[in-house]
């Protein structure tokens, strides 16, 4: 399972890390909403799809096309945020 | 006085007795050893009265208060005190006695080849009730801690910490309150861990320090923070450490994303010179860092890199 979103037209994947999903508590598809939340930047649409992608005869061929089960990427908890060093402890605090 | 069958001059003389005749008229009879107190003296069989009827108080003669008469057969036992040899006396059999007493535990046991403990192990202290069965501690002195597990591949050496549940990273609770740490062994794995100080039987949580992978690597939360094992030919980071995804950029760039982002900055570097965001060229190699991570990659022409010769160092935040 991987998470592929558009960056200009040309289709991104994100591939997760295998220990930092093990890490990480709930469903898969849970872990890897989690992973678009941290690794994507907020607001961008996205789907998790077990599509091969695999074939780079033309790696810049593939689209992104919204499907039905596109979702957006959303920040994460605060505590996420500090436990990631996305924010420092100091914005943490005065949240 | 003898005893019962007995001469009264036994071995080990713990009674003299001399015997004479009294001369008309004697009151002292000298020549005699006794212990004042520890003597009798009998007249015609008659046993005399101290200090009424006599006077012993010199050790080696009595004085008579009446005046002996010829031929009065006099009688004289002194009891004397002695020592056995080679003998314990009371104070030095009580002493023997409360160290024996004192040493039970060990004096009565016979070596044991091969004890087995089916709970926990206390040397110094008794171990906590609420350790969990099936990580069986050796609790040594307040705050050390050797567990294992009897179902799984771990073992654990803990400073002020034990074990209460079967979870490996949250079933902790402090000893005391005081920092904690720890050092595991676990699937291959050599890791150190510590903690904030926290509150007796309270929740501890486990930052992990530095890691020693099964492969030699060291891997420290604290310092050099990632690892990255990059199969370039499938697009898998498996073995990848501190590391939460591979971005494809299906221009043949891939990045990989560190857990944790940089705490100080951004930083960029070209080895030809350029900026990371104009690295045209050819052959060029290109290092480039930012808060998410660094890579370093190789391009053949243009803009494009080259995934196919690409190397990457990933160096974390």
């Amino acid at each position: 399972m991987k998470i592929i979103y558009n960056n200009n037209g040309t289709l991104i994947q994100l591939i997760p890390a295998p220990k930092f999903l093990a890490t990480l508590t709930g469903t898969l598809e849970e872990k890897l909403i989690h992973l678009a939340n941290k690794d994507l930047p907020t607001g961008t649409p996205y789907e998790i799809t077990d599509a091969d992608l695999s074939d780079r005869t033309f790696r810049d061929a593939w689209e992104y096309v919204a499907g039905d089960s596109e979702q957006t990427s959303s920040d994460l908890s605060l505590d996420d945020q500090l436990k990631y060093n996305q924010i420092t402890q100091e914005v943490y605090d005065a949240s | 006085m003898s005893y019962l069958g007995r001469s009264a001059k036994l071995s080990l003389k713990a009674q003299e007795k001399v015997s004479f005749l009294a001369t008309a008229g004697q009151t002292v009879k000298t020549g005699l050893s006794y212990t004042p107190s520890f003597i009798e003296v009998y007249v015609n069989g008659v046993l005399l009265t101290d200090t009424t009827d006599f006077t012993a108080t010199n050790g080696n003669s009595i004085t008579f208060t009446v005046a002996l008469l010829l031929n009065d057969e006099v009688t004289v036992i002194s009891l004397k005190t002695f020592t056995v040899a080679d003998h314990y006396n009371k104070t030095e059999a009580d002493t023997l006695l409360a160290a024996k007493a004192t040493n039970t535990a060990v004096a009565l046991k016979a070596p044991i080849a091969a004890p087995v403990f089916t709970g926990n192990v206390g040397i110094g202290v008794t171990p906590e009730g609420d350790i969990v069965a099936d990580r069986p501690h050796v609790r040594i002195g307040s705050t050390t801690s050797l567990s294992g597990s009897n179902t799984n591949d771990q073992t654990y050496l803990s400073n002020n910490a034990k074990q209460v549940t079967t979870a490996h990273a949250s079933g902790w609770e402090y000893l005391t309150t005081d920092y904690a740490s720890q050092y595991k062994q676990r699937e291959g794995t050599h890791t150190f861990q510590v903690a904030p100080s926290g509150s007796a039987d309270a929740a501890v949580s486990w930052t992990t320090a530095l890691t020693i992978t099964n492969d030699g690597r060291g891997l420290s939360d604290f310092t050099a923070f990632s690892w990255c094992h990059w199969n370039m030919s499938n697009t898998n980071i498996d073995g990848s450490y501190n590391v939460s995804s591979i971005q494809d950029l299906g221009t043949g760039r891939q990045r990989p994303l560190f857990v944790n982002n940089a705490s100080d900055g951004n930083y960029s570097a070209v080895a030809n010179g350029n900026s990371v965001a104009n690295w045209n060229g050819s052959e060029t190699t290109v290092i480039a860092v930012n808060t998410t991570g660094a890579e370093v990659y190789h391009i053949e022409a243009g803009t494009t890199k080259d995934a196919t010769n690409a190397f990457v160092i990933c160096i974390g935040g």
